[in-house]
């Protein structure tokens, strides 16, 4: 393990945020994006040195001698949390993978805070813009960075705190707010979903640290927690799958997965740059990359892997078919967003992490391209992002142009762009799965689902171009008349990205033998010590990929290319001048069901909107007028002080100033102390003497009865006296016996009634009587008191006593 | 008595002296009155940091006693003293104070004098119940915290203060007085156990009472603490208090008075009433879960600012208890670590909206809309506050919460109410049940925030609001910069209190280990029932002498062996090992409410 | 027996009576002899007799050792005795002080105030101190027969004459059961003297005689101080008499009443063999005192007026001292007197502020006893409704004041009695407690939560102010520091 002060990484942007989100306002425009600019630049170059460097070495060092984990880069900056067992270090960890997200991190965003500086010049707030931009990056490399599952969460929600502000940012519209507000909330659901996760996954090993630098010190990846994720958890599923699927729901909110993509398309009210950044290259591919970190447990569930493969390509899927109605720019490009992660989680769902990663990365490109170029239409045609009123703008924004149909080239995977080596590696990861335990055809079905989703990507893309680009502009006068193309500020970048979009696909050629032969699958290796492989003997079991031929990939390749140009050619043929009356037709008849499903989105959100938020609403509504203003402070409250008034009214009826009454008062008092107080208070003791006998002693209290009373018991029950006697004082206390027909419970009552008062009072006690055996006397007190005991009734009294 | 100690007791004495001493301040001198409070106020709080220089984080006990004898007769001390549990809270009250005396600087211009001065009072009754040591002390006290605030919101409340505040001191005296009956039944007990009159809270934690009157206590003590705190359903007295108080009652309110119901819990009702607690445990555990999505709900219909704030306190107390009764250590740091959290965050957002009703003498928040683009710096402390009472990671709010759910979600055995279904791990519903509140707690705050702040600034009386001045920079500022501490740094606070709660949890456990039988003294051997045969009977209820006949075999039965304790606060998983006849299961303990006089 | 039965150390140990009744008549005869302003040392002179009755009370109090019983018993000198005496010596003197203004104001000066306030002083002093049932009856009824013309002495209002009325009416009716039941206890045991009877009642306690005996006692001393339901004399007499005297009957009067039930029910009847049924009276008086406490507070909620208001709260006050009653019956041996004692202290101190406050706040134009006319009096004079805060929360038994202590140690010693025989009573009674402070912060909320209609004229005199500020720091001193005077108690 090599140690590296990894903390300026994120550190740097975050001094950036906190100078201009404290100083900012009272600094020139220049001083601010210089600082911000500076402290994300300054962060890519310090992680290309470590990555460069150190790191370097270390794969070098690894490839060596393939050992379990490779160490990569460490730092220890602090313990954050520390109670009992539980321990939470501020920790960082660079491995391949995390070098690699770092640097698509650092590099897309430092172009797009350059982008920003020439998009957002017009703005007021400009220092809290770039405040927002830094601290947002600074949070993203909190989250890829984080060596444990908790730190990785700071990042997480950090992340999801700088979206929600910057989608509000103009927030004087309200549906922008609302917009960031709902980001937020849907993110905070799947936050929820992680958050448990964590706990599980602490419950399970002991540990939440993804990697620990002393042996000693478990980690999640090390055998024992391995051994934890194969345990049977409850209905005898492996722990991994509930902690897998509960890091996953985490996942579907960062990364608008179904169900909960629906923020996703509505983010795109903050500024365009934002959208390119945090909404398309890195914030929203951040559930990829927790998947891809997590590997180690997913690989020990199939269902969990299937499930989230599943949704991946079901997203893909949908996603692609919402994007085809959609006539806002960058709703487009919001869904094709939603639909590419879809395609991202495919890959890592079926194993194929390195796909999963590189399409990643090449989509964290021209993504965020296309973003960028859509940012510079729109600042062209004056704010508007409608593209029925676009069309042949390639003559006015010529760079612009070119970039765009580069980046729409890759997404719709045409060679050689990024887009298409990546998509492919997925796509044929896809059709070789094998996942054991569910149907065969599995990976087929997911490939086809894909596919389609190609195909759809690819029409879109290019139904979105041909509107923009090319035929005749269909704008209003006024805003033609503005046309103009973007300051270099805002084209350098469009161009970087589409150099990068031109090179960065040749880092994962395809697995093909004579490919591999000359020029190795770069990122392949690269990842490898990050990823799990699958030689690991303890992953047996799982899902693994077909080893396909050299054949099969390239007949799936040509597939899979073939697809693109279909669909670039369906649109061309559609819309290549403008809307075609093709279109119309088909809209207005044969199609218009599916196209209006389409563009209302299958009308999902209206769909939550009745089953979750409106409900929510009249749910928390009623309980609060029932159970907190009804029941407990009207009812309740209100209630026991209105009975309290009540008796006080009456109490003072009887105050009507009448000496008389008071009088009465005074006697009826002295009446009811005398009724009262002379009660006899009659009690007896028993005990069992001989079989069937009971010895039975009265007890006459120490009220008016002491002074001389008539005892009379009541042994059979039938309400006459069968033993009477007089007890005068002085007199020992009287006893008599009896003998029971049968053993069991008998009712037997005494009446006690005094010589002075001529008052009598009754006590009735159920006498269990035994069948007494030899031991006499004690052993059938004995069992008395312990049957009086089950029998819970005040009898014991005599027993014991 | 080191000297140390006095520092304790300089904490108490200094603010009474101040309080005192403005009562001469001539009724004119506004300013003056309020300079001395102030500088009185950050004396206090400067003399209670003072405290952590000798406090001991290695030591479990509680620290710096002071022990004078008061009542020499009744056997009462003024015995005070800080451990980690209270030391922090301590800190909380005294940081407080002066934030809220430099808060009200401008909102009370009407009989300054007095307000300064029953703040300080507040302020001292505060502190002492948090190092009270003696039962007595501590009701002294504990009730002296009532006039104030009473005296707080009635004189500077909005509208409804008078039924505000009658309910607020009405609902805490119905809690507290039944406390009091069973500190004098605790009383006369351990007295005639020992022979030795004391309410000195070490020795009186020595003696075991039956079971049986365990229960009942427990739920005496409960429910004055259950409304303090407050529990769902004993909560409807908050927001009407909140409401109606001025500024700085409800940020003293929801920033240390609300604490006290989870502090007495651990301080008293549980160490004094173990097995009660343990009957009691699940119960809480669910009531505190149902607090907290109820109070999220609640709170998100609320038109007025601070009522809606008002049950978000409901939903966050839910998480102390709910920690507090998972019986980890991390829940209950994790509690811990909540109430001070929440009373800075939660005393933030008062404060803020504080700031919003000195401008606009109004809370609806249909009457806002849009400040952000007005009042700039206000809104970004006002959001600091929101998302550290949200619980976003690196802000105060997430480590309570975050330890909380944790530790609910980890602690072993099923606190479940006996009978229930036990094959669903219980501690892990509760913890996703609490979960939710983190959600909950993203709608109503968020959705709070931007019908304030965000969207258009229609309203023309918004137009033109100051932003916030230097001196309201200085009020919030503290605040805000502690709610980052807590959020990045929370070890060094986590580590005072950790010895403490070991040993709390230890504590409770060997003491829920005796045996049941009359009362006796920790460690020794219950005595012959015949001797206390009556007062164990009547322990539940007095007149009834049936039951004094029932009772003495109740001692008879085989008791069980100490190994018989539950791992956590399961009574139940004791239970079967347990065969006592009385009490019948933790029947009463749900109904939180009837005093011990009644049958079950 | 052959010798005289009157040790000459007995007029020593009587001292206090003695002077008292010394200056008593002192008075009359100087009244007799003075006319129109010169009458202005009376209430000085008054004052000064209680002192020296108080000074004579602590004196004798230092040289017991134990109990002394002189005249053959007729009178017992001991330790809680004194205790009484220097009480009431104190409360009377507060209430002479707080007199002339009053008298002043609503011009009802008559020289004879005084010597009847002496005289009636005499009287409880003789019940405190009374060792036989013959004495207490003469001191209940001197007593009695003076307070009856204390009552009456606002002559101008005709409330007062018929509070008086009344009063008096109950109160020979009352007398009539005492002295029948004195009667009967004769005839069941023998003898009147308390010692003597208490050694019978082992065999004699459920003698039919002795029942009818004891209950015809329970009800006297039940209308004596204002037990339900022999208290409805309580508020018309209260409301009627002029404000000082409300507050010397409150606080004195009922004081001297709880002495003797303490030496009739506490000497003679108490310990082990207590007549009637198997808990004795402590059952009846059990039962009674939670009706007082319930009774007296609920009644006292919406009444508007003050003095009506405080009555009530008297009402309730003495279900609290009957419990400590109760508490001292069935356990001789345990705090229970001392508990008495104590509260009997700090609710006279508490009332006799109050009732001071009460009669300082009003002026011949506007006497200002409704709840309403206290509003904003914090604004005006926030001494005195700091000072009446004070009052009200002791009375509502809030820490730190007098009243919460007496509360907490009466309630204590009723829950040592064994078997938890009052833990019932004591949940009745802190329940209680949340209903009185209900209707006491009602007179706080309107001091201090509204604003004042006209303005204040209260009385002006350095003795009321000198009384109520006493009273007031008393009311503290006895909540923060009561170690002293239960010692004196114990």
């Amino acid at each position: 393990m090599k140690q590296a002060t990894l903390l300026w990484i994120p550190a740097l942007p975050l001094i950036g945020a906190a100078f201009n989100l404290l100083f900012g306002r009272f600094l020139s425009r220049r001083t601010v994006h210089l600082v911000a600019v500076a402290a994300v630049a300054a962060s890519f170059f310090y992680a290309a040195y470590l990555v460069g460097g150190p790191l370097w070495e270390a794969f070098k060092a690894w490839r060596g001698q393939k050992t379990e984990v490779m160490d990569g880069l460490y730092q220890h900056v602090y313990t954050w949390i520390e109670v009992g067992s539980f321990k939470v270090d501020l920790a960082f960890r660079m491995d391949t993978l995390s070098a690699l997200m770092v640097l698509v991190v650092t590099f897309v965003g430092s172009l797009i805070h350059i982008y920003s500086t020439g998009y957002m010049s017009e703005e007021p707030r400009y220092a809290a813009y770039f405040g927002y931009l830094n601290l947002f990056t600074g949070a993203m490399l909190i989250l890829v960075l984080g060596n444990n599952l908790p730190v990785m969460f700071i990042g997480w929600e950090g992340v999801g705190l700088c979206s929600y502000l910057l989608i509000g940012f103009w927030f004087t519209e309200e549906a922008f707010a609302y917009a960031g507000r709902k980001a937020f909330i849907v993110n905070r659901i799947g936050d929820f979903g992680f958050l448990l996760g964590i706990c599980l996954l602490f419950y399970a090993t002991g540990t939440l640290d993804i990697y620990s630098p002393n042996a000693d010190h478990p980690s999640l990846m090390s055998e024992s927690s391995v051994a934890a994720y194969r345990e049977t958890f409850f209905g005898g599923e492996r722990l991994a799958l509930f902690a897998g699927i509960l890091l996953f729901i985490g996942a579907c909110g960062k990364s608008a997965q179904i169900p909960l993509y629906v923020w996703l398309p509505d983010a795109m009210a903050g500024p365009t740059p934002v959208s390119a950044l945090i909404h398309a290259a890195t914030m929203v591919t951040a559930g990829v990359y927790m998947v891809a970190r997590m590997s180690f447990l997913y690989a020990h569930s199939t269902t969990a892997m299937a499930i989230v493969a599943g949704v991946g390509a079901l997203t893909a899927l949908m996603a692609a078919i919402m994007a085809f109605a959609q006539t806002d720019l960058k709703r487009v490009l919001a869904y094709s967003t939603v639909s590419q992660l879809g395609f991202m989680f495919v890959g890592v769902g079926v194993g194929a992490y390195t796909a999963g990663i590189f399409h990643l990365m090449t989509h964290a490109f021209f993504k965020a391209g296309l973003f960028l170029a859509a940012g510079s239409v729109m600042h062209a045609m004056s704010g508007s992002g409608d593209i029925t009123k676009m069309g042949g703008l390639k003559k006015y924004l010529p760079q612009t142009h070119i970039c765009f149909l580069i980046y729409c080239l890759a997404i719709a995977g045409i060679v050689p762009f990024a887009g298409f080596f990546s998509k492919d590696e997925i796509l044929i990861g896809a059709f070789g799965t094998e996942a054991q335990g569910w149907f065969p055809m599995y990976g087929k079905v997911l490939w086809i689902l894909l596919s389609l989703a190609a195909l759809g990507t690819a029409f879109y893309m290019f139904r979105l171009y041909y509107l923009v680009f090319s035929g005749e502009n269909r704008s209003d006068p006024e805003t033609r008349g503005h046309i103009h193309e973007s300051p270099l500020s805002m084209t350098g970048p469009l161009i970087v990205l589409a150099i990068g979009t031109l090179v960065v696909g040749f880092l994962g050629l395809p697995h093909l033998t004579f490919v591999q032969k000359y020029v190795p699958n770069f990122l392949a290796e690269w990842l490898e010590p990050s990823l799990v492989d699958f030689g690991r003997p303890s992953l047996e079991g799982s899902i693994h990929q077909a080893h396909a031929s050299d054949v099969g990939l390239l007949t799936l390749m040509g597939i899979a290319l073939g697809i693109g140009v279909v669909g670039i050619l369906l649109a061309s043929a559609l819309y290549s001048k403008g809307p075609s009356s093709v279109v119309a037709r088909f809209t207005a008849g044969a199609g218009a069901e599916i196209y209006r499903l389409a563009k209302n989105k299958f009308y999902v959100d209206e769909l939550y909107d009745k089953i979750i938020v409106r409900p929510f609403r009249w749910i928390a509504l009623g309980v609060f007028e029932v159970i907190d203003r009804f029941l407990i402070d009207w009812v309740l409250v209100e209630g026991s002080a209105f009975v309290v008034d009540l008796f006080g009214r009456i109490t003072r009826w009887f105050q009507n100033g009448q000496v008389q009454r008071y009088m009465v008062g005074l006697v009826l008092g002295g009446a009811l102390i005398l009724f009262f107080a002379t009660r006899p208070d009659a009690d007896f003791d028993w005990q069992q003497v001989d079989t069937l006998t009971v010895q039975f002693e009265a007890d006459v209290g120490k009220g008016p009865g002491s002074n001389g009373a008539e005892v009379s018991f009541d042994f059979d029950d039938d309400g006459t006296a069968d033993f009477t006697a007089t007890w005068k004082k002085g007199d020992p206390p009287v006893v008599t016996t009896w003998s029971f027909s049968r053993p069991g419970e008998h009712d037997v009552s005494m009446t006690l009634k005094d010589a002075v008062f001529k008052k009598t009072g009754t006590v009735e006690k159920t006498v269990v009587v035994e069948e007494a055996s030899g031991h006499g006397e004690a052993a059938a007190v004995e069992k008395a008191a312990t049957t009086d005991e089950s029998a819970r009734t005040p009898v014991g009294a005599g027993g014991a006593q | 008595m080191s000297p140390a100690s006095y520092l304790l007791l300089a904490v108490l004495a200094l603010p009474l002296i101040g309080a005192i001493l403005i009562m001469f301040v001539p009724r004119e001198e506004k300013e003056l009155a309020r300079g001395i409070g102030l500088g009185v106020s950050l004396l206090t709080f400067v003399v209670s940091l003072g405290i952590l220089g000798p406090f001991d984080g290695r030591i479990a006990s509680t620290q710096l006693v002071f022990d004078k004898e008061w009542i020499p007769i009744l056997g009462t001390h003024f015995k005070i003293g800080v451990d980690g549990i209270s030391i922090w809270l301590v800190m909380l009250t005294t940081f407080l104070t002066p934030v809220v005396l430099l808060s009200a600087h401008r909102a009370v211009e009407d009989r300054v004098r007095e307000f300064v001065a029953i703040n300080l009072l507040l302020e001292v009754a505060m502190v002492g119940a948090f190092v009270a040591l003696d039962l007595f002390l501590f009701y002294v006290f504990w009730e002296l915290m009532l006039i104030p605030m009473y005296l707080l919101i009635g004189m500077w409340g909005g509208q409804r203060r008078v039924y505000a505040s009658i309910k607020f001191v009405i609902y805490t005296m119905v809690g507290s007085l039944l406390m009091l009956a069973t500190i004098f039944y605790l009383y006369a007990k351990y007295g005639a156990v020992t022979g030795e009159y004391t309410t000195d809270l070490d020795k009186l934690t020595t003696l075991v009472l039956p079971q049986r009157a365990q229960v009942w206590c427990f739920v005496a003590f409960a429910l004055a603490f259950a409304i303090k705190v407050p529990m769902f359903p004993f909560h409807t007295w908050l927001p009407d208090a909140h409401v109606e108080a001025p500024t700085a009652g409800s940020v003293i309110l929801a920033g240390v008075l609300l604490k006290f119901g989870v502090y007495g819990f651990m301080r008293f009702a549980m160490p004094l009433f173990p097995y009660g607690a343990a009957v009691a445990a699940p119960w809480i555990a669910i009531i505190g879960v149902a607090g907290i999505v109820y109070g999220a709900l609640t709170a998100f219909v609320q038109d007025d600012v601070k009522k809606l704030v008002a049950y978000s306190s409901v939903s966050h107390l839910g998480f102390c208890m709910l920690g507090l009764v998972a019986l980890t250590p991390q829940a209950i740091e994790g509690s811990i670590y909540t109430m001070l959290s929440h009373g800075l965050t939660t005393g933030g957002l008062f404060l803020a909206i504080g700031v919003l009703y000195e401008r606009r003498h109004t809370r609806r928040m249909a009457e806002f809309g849009g400040l952000w683009a007005q009042m700039p710096v206000f809104s970004a402390l006002f959001l600091l506050c929101v998302l550290g009472s949200a619980g976003l990671p690196g802000l105060s709010g997430f480590i309570g919460e975050f330890l909380t759910i944790f530790g609910t979600f980890i602690s072993g055995g099923s606190h479940f109410p006996e009978g229930w279904p036990s094959f669903i791990p219980f501690p892990k519903l509760l913890a996703t049940a609490a979960a939710t509140g983190v959600i909950l707690g993203a709608v109503y705050l968020l959705y709070m925030f931007q019908k304030v702040m965000f969207g258009p600034l229609s309203n023309e009386r918004n137009k033109n609001l100051p932003d916030v001045s230097w001196r309201e920079i200085a009020v919030f500022l503290p605040v805000v910069a502690l709610i980052f501490a807590l959020g990045l740094f929370p070890r060094p606070f986590l580590r005072v209190t950790e010895n403490t709660v070991d040993r709390f949890i230890s504590d409770y456990k060997s003491r829920l280990a005796e045996e049941d039988g009359p009362p006796h003294l920790r460690g020794q051997p219950p005595p012959e029932e015949g001797a206390a045969a009556g007062d164990e009977a009547k322990a539940g209820e007095p007149a009834a002498d049936a039951k004094a006949a029932e009772e003495p075999k109740a001692a008879e039965q085989p008791t069980a062996p100490p190994s018989a304790a539950p791992p956590s606060a399961a009574p139940p998983a004791a239970q079967p090992a347990t065969p006592t006849p009385a009490p019948p299961a933790p029947a009463p303990a749900p109904s939180a409410a009837p005093p011990p006089g009644g049958q079950p | 027996m052959n010798e005289l039965p009157v040790k000459p150390t007995d007029f020593l140990y009587m001292a206090p009576l003695t002077v008292l009744t010394v200056v008593a008549l002192l008075l009359v005869v100087i009244e007799a002899f003075t006319r129109g302003r010169t009458r202005a040392f009376l209430m000085p002179l008054c004052v000064v007799g209680c002192l020296f009755g108080a000074l004579a009370a602590v004196v004798v109090a230092r040289s017991l050792s134990g109990p002394v019983s002189m005249f053959d018993g007729m009178l017992i000198a001991d330790k809680s005795s004194m205790f009484l005496t220097v009480l009431l010596c104190a409360g009377t003197a507060f209430s002479a002080l707080m007199t002339p203004p009053h008298q002043a104001e609503y011009d009802w000066e008559s020289g004879e105030y005084y010597s009847m306030l002496l005289l009636s002083l005499c009287g409880m002093v003789m019940m405190a101190m009374a060792g036989d049932l013959v004495t207490t009856f003469l001191g209940l009824e001197t007593m009695s027969l003076a307070v009856y013309v204390l009552c009456a002495s606002r002559r101008g209002s005709r409330r007062s004459t018929e509070g008086a009325m009344k009063y008096f009416l109950m109160g020979a009716f009352a007398s009539a059961f005492l002295i029948y039941g004195i009667a009967l206890v004769y005839g069941a045991t023998g003898t009147t003297d308390l010692v003597l009877i208490a050694e019978r009642m082992a065999d004699k306690g459920q003698e039919p005689l002795m029942v009818m005996a004891v209950i015809l006692l329970l009800v006297s001393f039940g209308f004596k101080v204002a037990a339900v339901p022999f208290h409805m004399w309580t508020p018309d007499v209260y409301e009627g008499a002029p404000t000082p005297v409300t507050g010397y009957m409150a606080a004195v009067v009922k004081a001297a009443a709880f002495a003797g039930a303490l030496r009739v029910f506490g000497l003679g009847l108490g310990g082990d063999f207590m007549p009637l049924g198997h808990m004795g009276w402590g059952g009846a008086f059990a039962v009674i005192a939670a009706v007082t406490m319930t009774v007296g507070n609920l009644a006292a909620l919406r009444q508007e007026n003050v003095k009506r208001m405080l009555a009530y709260s008297s009402v309730s006050h003495a279900g609290v001292l009957l419990t400590g009653l109760v508490a001292t019956g069935l356990d001789p041996e345990g705090p229970g007197r001392a508990a008495i004692l104590f509260y009997l202290a700090a609710y006279g101190v508490t009332t006799l502020g109050s009732f001071g406050l009460v009669s300082w706040i009003g002026s011949r134009e506007h006497e200002r006893v409704l709840v309403d006319d206290w509003a904003g009096l914090a604004g005006r004079h926030p001494g005195a409704a700091l000072a009446m805060t004070l009052f009200l929360l002791s009375l509502a038994g809030m820490p730190p004041t007098a009243g919460f202590f007496g509360k907490f140690i009466v309630f204590q010693s009723a829950m040592q009695v064994p078997d938890n025989q009052l833990l019932w009573l004591v949940v009745v009674g802190v329940l209680n407690s949340v209903i009185s402070i209900f209707y006491y912060l009602r007179i706080v909320m309107a001091m201090y939560f509204r604003e004042p209609l006209g303005e204040f004229r209260p009385l002006r005199s350095s003795g009321i102010t000198f009384a109520l500020v006493t009273c007031a720091l008393l009311v503290l001193q006895m909540g923060l520091m009561p170690s002293f005077w239960l010692g004196m108690a114990d």
